[in-house]
């Protein structure tokens, strides 16, 4: 199978393994592997996995090149398989991965290497791609339309539990997380970079190399897209299942970048409600968590969910709120607790994950967070030793009583709180556009300093809300709000807004030309 | 060329994207006089999603300010089945029976338009010089004072009412009105005779 071994040099910095799976895609693959042979950084190991599918030997048979290695298999096992399969034969101290319709700069694995050798306890990095529009046609041959950097977000631990800003293609790391984070999970067929990006979060931070060192490529005509990730997403059902599964990935602990959540469910009844509830917690809750249940015998027997981050703790029977969860408490080790009251209403994502965040980095003892107050429904998180502390001082009052008794001041988050700064100051100004203050919805997003990919959107945003504010001087503001948008990321919607604000502004003969030109764009998008 | 459209993903948003931007395109050269280019423009819009309603509306607005009472009709008719709560489109269609001097079927037309936006300007005066064609102030009375609830100032529906209720004998309601028309603009002529007519049909006998 591994064809033409070759010794680590270690003379020039750390061997570097690549892994470039390929499936049916023999055209690209070229570009994609020579990419790799070209890296200014030349101690390599490239492992090109072909996954089945099309023959692809002679593609390789062009490069003599004795750092490149060949797992020829005929059988189609799937990325994930691919990937492990190839992960076993990885000498190097990183890894980095590119897919066979991408390519990487020669600048790539050199300064990411840099990134991580310098004096940093990062084990992880990601840096930059563009993002290179292609139009496919029916024989497989990509036309570039255009290309630009659509994501450029430095590390937030919080916002990559929710969404993947490390791709794939753009992420080196330690080969040895591995044997902490687990191999690729074969069940997950889309988001894999997402899963085993979260997965190191547990032990790693990233660095952000914020450097352009590739390309990958996404169709326009995606009715035609040959991307496996594509086609895993149209049975919607599927991707979301799948998503969960990321979602709900634990590697083993101890976990040094994360914190474990217990979340206490006081359900009183086996009942629609209170089966609703369950259902919005596995369904909404994104950080690291397990679900305790105290229920008596008679009611587990009832309840059989077959989930594995869902515990049941058995209590006797005509237990208190406060009996159940203190038998929940002695039956978790998060390093937070959730306490949630009989049927309290959870219909949104960050329900519980802003205070779990916020008693993270909240060095004080004693300190607890009110979950959204749901008519007269209490729900906190805290500390969990600090909870079964002050339960085992007072077992008698109420929850919230032996809190209160323990010193244990439970209070609301505030913005300066919650995660991301970037995010505080959009949540401002989506609310804001939610209350329909344009004006100041407007000014918020105009006001937000971010990368050049974040602050385009930002702009936009600005643009669409002096747009529905409307009236000379917005429509003029809008207009010069979305022109400097489009100067950072051109993109047609931009052109259309100018055009509408001109017409507005009774500049016909100007809006008109907009018009024209974007109906020709939208025109070349069409097939 | 450029680089992404951000928010269009799939080939029904960008024919949705291009529909509009049609319309608007056509609208730009109507205000411009383009009128032979703006015609064409709302077509290959219907042509486009002629599930929709928008660019029928647009066009049959179009062939009514030039005259071409057939080609509106059939546009706005078209309007109404795939929207049959289009106020604007109702309006349309009652300045169409308006034209052709149908003043049942417009005011007609008029009220269904007001039933669904009671704020339609153009529905409203519509109705009333339609009204006073027929002689019929009934109904109007009704809509011109729900509208000045909500817009006041608004001089020519104020004057439209003051002449409403002068007609039906409500000389006091009517002069009120008309004063407080002349605070805001003290120079509409018509305002000031009517006003004149009033005080002098009001002045007690014998002076």
């Amino acid at each position: 199978m591994i064809q033409i071994p070759r010794e680590p040099d270690t003379t020039r910095g750390p061997l570097v393994s690549y892994i470039i799976p390929t499936y049916n895609r023999p055209q690209y693959l070229a570009t994609a592997i020579r990419s790799a042979l070209d890296q200014e950084y030349h101690n390599l190991q490239v492992i090109v996995v072909r996954d089945g599918g099309q023959e692809v030997k002679d593609v390789l048979d062009q490069f003599a090149d004795d750092r490149l290695e060949f797992i020829d298999r005929a059988e189609n096992w799937g990325k994930c398989r691919s990937l492990n399969q190839a992960i076993e034969h990885v000498r190097g101290k990183y890894i980095c991965y590119l897919d066979d319709d991408d390519l990487h700069y020669p600048n790539h694995v050199r300064r990411l290497v840099q990134t991580l050798e310098a004096d940093t306890d990062c084990q992880a990095a990601y840096s930059d791609l563009n993002c290179t529009l292609v139009h496919l046609d029916g024989h497989g041959n990509r036309k570039i339309l255009g290309k630009s950097v659509v994501v450029s977000r430095d590390y937030d631990p919080f916002f990559l539990l929710q969404y993947n800003t490390a791709p794939h293609g753009s992420t080196i790391h330690r080969t040895d997380l591995l044997a902490k984070t687990g191999l690729y999970n074969p069940e997950i067929t889309v988001l894999i970079d997402w899963d085993i990006a979260r997965r190191i979060s547990f032990f790693s931070d990233f660095a952000h190399l914020p450097e352009v060192t590739g390309d990958f490529h996404t169709q326009i005509n995606q009715r035609h897209s040959d991307r496996i990730s594509d086609m895993q997403r149209k049975d919607k059902g599927a991707f979301s299942d799948r998503c969960r599964k990321i979602i709900w990935s634990r590697p083993e602990k101890p976990w040094p970048k994360r914190s474990d959540t217990s979340i206490v469910y006081l359900l009183e009844k086996v009942e629609p409600k209170a089966l609703s509830v369950i259902s919005a917690i596995l369904t909404h809750t994104f950080i690291p968590y397990q679900l305790y249940l105290p229920l008596t015998a008679e009611q587990i027997a009832k309840l059989n969910l077959g989930f594995d981050q869902i515990h049941m703790v058995q209590v006797p029977e005509g237990c208190s709120s406060a009996q159940r969860l203190d038998a929940a408490l002695a039956a978790c080790d998060g390093d937070f607790v959730a306490v949630v009251p009989d049927k309290y209403p959870i219909t949104e994502g960050k329900w519980v994950e802003q205070q779990v965040w916020a008693l993270e980095h909240n060095d004080k003892p004693r300190r607890g967070y009110w979950l959204a107050q749901k008519g007269n429904r209490k729900a906190a998180v805290v500390r969990r030793e600090e909870l079964a502390q002050a339960r085992q001082r007072y077992p008698k009052g109420s929850i919230w009583r032996s809190l209160e008794m323990a010193g244990i001041r439970v209070g609301k988050i505030t913005f300066a709180e919650a995660p991301g700064h970037l995010d505080h100051q959009l949540y401002e100004a989506e609310m804001a556009l939610r209350d329909e203050d344009f004006i100041r919805a407007a000014e918020r997003f105009a006001d937000i300093q971010a990368e050049p990919g974040d602050r385009a959107v930002c702009l936009a945003r600005a643009a669409w809300c002096f747009y529905r504010l409307g009236g000379t001087d917005a429509d003029t503001r809008g207009l010069a709000m979305a022109r400097k948008a489009r100067q950072l990321n051109p993109t047609v919607d931009m052109d259309l807004l100018s055009a509408t604000l001109l017409y507005r502004l009774g500049e016909y003969e100007k809006a008109a030309a907009g018009y024209e030109q974007v109906l020709q764009q939208l025109e070349r998008y069409e097939v | 060329m450029l680089a992404k459209p951000c928010s269009l993903n799939t080939m029904t948003e960008i024919s949705e994207q291009k529909y509009f931007t049609l319309i608007e395109l056509a609208d730009c050269y109507a205000n411009l006089g383009r009128y032979t280019e703006a015609g064409p423009t709302y077509e290959r819009a219907i042509q486009l999603r002629p599930d929709k309603h928008e660019a029928y509306l647009a066009l049959g607005q179009l062939a009514l300010q030039a005259n071409q009472l057939d080609v509106g009709a059939a546009a706005l008719r078209r309007c109404c089945e795939i929207k049959p709560d289009c106020a604007e489109a109702l309006a349309a269609r009652a300045v169409l029976h308006q034209k052709r001097r149908e003043y049942p079927a417009a005011f007609d037309m008029y009220l269904r338009s007001l039933e669904i936006d009671a704020d339609n300007l153009l529905a409203l005066l519509g109705l009333f010089q339609t009204s006073v064609k027929m002689g019929s102030f009934g109904k109007i009375i009704q809509y011109l004072e729900l509208y000045l609830d909500t817009h006041p100032d608004d001089t020519s529906v104020l004057f439209c009412l003051a002449t409403l209720y002068g007609k039906e004998g409500k000389y006091e309601d009517s002069r009120d009105l008309l004063r407080r028309l002349l605070r805001i603009e003290p120079d509409k002529t018509e305002a000031v005779e009517l006003l004149a007519k009033l005080d002098g049909l009001l002045q007690p006998s014998g002076t």
